[in-house]
């Protein structure tokens, strides 16, 4: 499936500029996002995203962010497209909220307590 | 919802039970060799769940059937992954049972705020602070409630701290996959 193929975390560099700082608008390609979400996230305006997709201001917050990709990666066993359906499907333990509604209202720590409590065993 | 002295005392109380079955925990295929999540908690703290605070007991969850399991994996967003169901045979002494009113009586606990959901909670819960308590107490092994998906399921508990060698266990057998582990 073609449409289903998206930068791979595990190729962290694709998601980088030659310098290796994380591009907001390549993470967004991974996330499927589009750049007025990513801009969202990162509590900026969509213009500045895209004149300075690379900013260092963003590094922090964008670094976070991959980590989680990689970590949802890492249990789908490398599916990118299972991952952005994980993304954006509702899931009743965050009471039917979808982690990527989340992580666009700056509530990314419930994301990120979520990934770690599958490593905890699967319980609702 | 009892708290503090009166939650110990009540646990002193309250009626427990043996219980010998087979139960299934479900975990994430990637970590299925670590059958009974021996490793968690190792390279960061805990993580949060019914009983237990982030940093807090370690509690192990398990259901009562293969059907439960995957509800309840599906219910944390768990469907996009693949899930392995291990068995686990289950030996404890001292089971609590949340089904159970005259428990539900003795703790001061209602049904919703046993489905509060701590995920989304600052504070701890209900919950929380009985499984903590029942790690502190020292007797309880374990206990039931019913599973919130709607299976209709039992899912239980199992406070590790209060596993006594030689009179509780949780033991996984399971040569042809090379799983073998054993709590304590």
């Amino acid at each position: 499936m073609a449409q289903a193929k998206r930068p791979l975390a595990s190729n962290l560099r694709k998601l980088t500029d030659a310098q290796g700082r994380y591009d907001a608008v390549k993470v967004a390609g991974a996330f499927d996002w589009e750049q007025k979400e990513i801009a969202r996230f990162l509590g900026k305006d969509p213009s500045s995203i895209s004149k300075n997709p690379v900013s260092a201001g963003y590094q922090e917050a964008l670094a976070r962010l991959v980590s989680l990709y990689q970590r949802v990666l890492e249990l789908t066993g490398d599916d990118t497209a299972a991952v952005v359906a994980w993304l954006r499907t509702p899931i009743v333990a965050l009471d039917n909220q979808s982690p990527k509604k989340l992580l666009l209202e700056e509530r990314s720590d419930i994301v990120e307590a979520l990934l770690k409590e599958y490593e905890s065993g699967l319980a609702l | 919802m009892l708290t503090g002295q009166a939650l110990q005392q009540a646990l002193a109380t309250v009626s427990s039970r043996p219980l010998r079955a087979i139960y299934f925990r479900a975990t994430p295929l990637l970590y299925a060799n670590d059958p009974l999540g021996k490793n968690r908690g190792r390279s960061s703290r805990l993580p949060a769940n019914r009983f237990n605070l982030a940093g807090g007991a370690r509690v192990l969850y398990l259901a009562d059937t293969h059907q439960t399991c995957a509800a309840e994996a599906q219910a944390v967003g768990g469907a996009s992954f693949a899930i392995a169901t291990i068995p686990v045979h289950v030996t404890l002494q001292a089971v609590l049972d949340l089904q159970d009113p005259a428990t539900l009586a003795a703790l001061a606990l209602t049904p919703p705020q046993i489905a509060i959901n701590f995920r989304l909670n600052t504070q701890p819960t209900p919950t929380q602070a009985l499984g903590e308590a029942c790690a502190k107490y020292g007797t309880i092994d374990g206990i039931l409630y019913k599973s919130l998906t709607p299976t209709g399921g039992i899912c239980l508990a199992v406070i590790e701290k209060n596993l006594r060698a030689g009179a509780s266990s949780l033991i996984v057998s399971d040569p042809r996959s090379k799983l073998s582990d054993q709590l304590p």
